[in-house]
């Protein structure tokens, strides 16, 4: 598997992100092919992705009551060429690419970036960030953080 | 995918995004009020927010390296699912947390020790942002991975056993 992308990162401290899914036997595609990694923890009701890079640790916990879910979690490149990486990597790894975009302005700045989203419903984006400032807020339209609080997103499965 | 076939450079490269690690993770937190929200993230992370907007603001921090956005949402945004976290590799530093949230009148609702807790041993505290999303600064101890100590509600839902 590719966990080529950038090089290894050492910091003293690492954001944490526990999500809760339904079906670990479902998730784990998703995430091991997000990451480039097997989980380097896993139980019957758990597993987890300690990532040097992008340095995080994401814990997926499985949860037999309904998922709720709010807001969208994302991985920060430097280029164009990192996001069709990721892009490459994920559609060999049978992952579905909901929508890229190039040059969108979203969220106050501007961006190339890709969307996938798990088997619970949670939405990741992998994005460059080539102009920091804009004006454009962030619409729920499809072509920003695709995701509309009122409706439960966009039609995204 | 020919969209993201490279083409030029950014047009203004000094505006690109900069940061220290290869990538760093994103994460963007639904809201429902701006000013208490930033407060909350203000003292989590020691930090201003290096952009707000009327509905929005974004804290980068390189150490965790992260791109941490809030946004405003709805009247009651209520919690998202799962929690979130910064990992830390000593007391001291979870100690620096913790000081620095109850400096802020930030409620921290647990100081674990060497609680069993996802196949692990963790010292950790908890708070709660405005709306309920858990955060918690944790120190693993001892990992045990050979050991089924699985993510019970005590241990991972933040704040069920202590309210």
């Amino acid at each position: 598997m590719d966990g080529s992308i950038g090089a290894p990162e050492v910091t003293e401290r690492k954001p944490h992100i526990a999500i809760d899914i339904n079906s670990l036997d479902a998730s784990l595609p998703f995430y091991s092919a997000l990451f480039g990694m097997q989980p380097d923890k896993l139980k019957s009701d758990y597993a987890r992705f300690t990532s040097a890079n992008p340095p995080v640790v994401v814990s997926l916990m499985e949860r037999d009551s309904e998922i709720t879910r709010d807001g969208h979690f994302g991985i920060q490149v430097k280029s164009s060429a990192d996001v069709r990486a990721f892009y490459e990597r994920l559609e060999t790894l049978g992952i579905d690419v909901k929508t890229t975009e190039k040059e969108v302005a979203c969220c106050y700045s501007v961006q190339d970036k890709l969307w996938a989203v798990d088997p619970d419903g949670n939405h990741w984006e992998v994005f460059v960030v080539t102009d920091k400032d804009d004006n454009a807020a962030c619409s729920s339209n499809c072509d920003c953080i695709c995701y509309d609080p009122a409706t439960g997103g966009c039609s995204w499965g | 995918m020919n969209e993201m076939a490279p083409t030029s450079a950014p047009a203004a490269p000094a505006q690109a995004d900069t940061f220290s690690t290869a990538t760093r993770p994103h994460m963007t937190i639904d809201i429902s009020d701006l000013d208490r929200s930033k407060a909350f993230y203000r003292a989590l992370f020691g930090l201003e927010p290096i952009k707000t907007r009327d509905d929005y603001a974004k804290f980068v921090s390189e150490d965790p390296p992260m791109n941490l956005a809030i946004l405003v949402t709805k009247e009651d945004a209520g919690k998202s699912a799962g929690h979130f976290g910064v990992q830390v590799k000593s007391t001291e530093a979870l100690e620096a947390y913790r000081s620095r949230l109850a400096g802020a009148g930030i409620e921290v609702f647990a100081d674990e020790t060497e609680v069993a807790c996802c196949a692990s041993v963790q010292n950790k505290i908890w708070a709660n942002d405005p709306d309920g999303n858990s955060w918690e600064v944790f120190f693993v101890v001892e990992a045990k991975p050979d050991e089924e100590v699985s993510c019970g509600d005590e241990c991972s839902d933040c704040p069920c056993n202590f309210e």
